[in-house]
């Protein structure tokens, strides 16, 4: 989108707009810099033709703090990581680790069979294995020569 | 920062000091929480893939290492599309001072995450003294 727009000479016109396309790139990049560093949780995908593997690295995430969510093909993967509930009064050295909820969809390449879709916990790795519907699946359409 | 544990900063994992690493995979610096309380040092970190048996843990002198390992990613007939989170082991390096009671340091894992439990030996404790009047 932003390269149509900058190819098209009209844009070039004011200098309002090139300001404009100088902010967009800013907010493009420094955005790129920001989803590394903030996104929780961090995920893998794995697709082939058939089937989508999506790991999410989850530590400290119980069981039932996990909500996972197919509607058409954008999974949505809910978490939440509880602060440490003790009350006993500490001194912080170091606190990088996160807590609290987060939200992360994606858009998978092809609709995804809901009622077929395996998700695995272990040791803070969270394994989704969604397999594509199979209406959804390519059909090969053979020719016949008349 | 207290003097009690200090963690040694931006280790390189390829440098002279921090040994060379014959394993070709990538190390992390695991992310974690350090915090204290009257009686005891809590570290928390993040080591997600790592399982009970797959963690080392060593004590030499003043210095804790945590070193995790976890398995290589390999899905056959599949392609990695995407990737927020590369493999590699983990490890870390904190310096204790003789505040530590060495032989009470206790460690647990569940869901990826390391707790460890490092004691402060009594004398280094922090009392209370009550005043009473006279």
């Amino acid at each position: 989108m932003l390269f149509q727009e900058s190819a098209t000479p009209s844009l070039w016109d004011s200098a309002r707009d090139v300001n404009l396309l100088h902010e967009r790139l800013n907010k493009l990049f420094s955005n790129l810099h920001e989803t590394k560093q903030t996104e929780f949780p961090p995920i893998n995908v794995w697709t082939s033709e058939e089937k989508c593997l999506v790991i999410a690295e989850v530590p400290g995430i119980d069981l039932d703090n996990i909500d996972l969510q197919i509607i058409n093909n954008i999974l949505t993967l809910k978490t939440k990581r509880e602060p440490d509930q003790s009350d006993e009064r500490k001194t912080w050295h170091r606190r990088e680790r996160g807590c609290g909820q987060f939200t992360r969809s994606l858009e998978l390449p092809y609709a995804i069979d809901a009622e077929k879709v395996q998700a695995v916990i272990s040791h803070g790795i969270l394994r989704i294995e969604l397999l594509r519907a199979a209406d959804d699946s390519p059909k090969k359409i053979s020719i016949q020569a008349s | 920062m207290t003097s009690s544990i200090a963690e040694r900063k931006k280790e390189e994992m390829n440098s002279l000091q921090g040994g060379e690493h014959t394993r070709n995979k990538r190390v992390f610096i695991p992310s974690a929480d350090v915090y204290e309380t009257q009686e005891t040092i809590f570290v928390v970190a993040d080591m997600p893939g790592v399982s009970e048996n797959s963690i080392e843990i060593t004590l030499e002198k003043n210095v804790l290492t945590i070193h995790g390992f976890t398995q290589p990613q390999t899905h056959q007939g599949l392609k990695l599309v995407y990737s927020d989170c590369p493999e590699g082991d983990y490890r870390r390096v904190f310096l204790l001072s003789d505040e530590v009671d060495r032989e009470g340091i206790q460690a647990k894992m569940k869901n990826g995450v390391l707790k460890l439990v490092l004691p402060k030996s009594p004398t280094a404790r922090a009392r209370k003294i009550t005043v009473r009047a006279e």
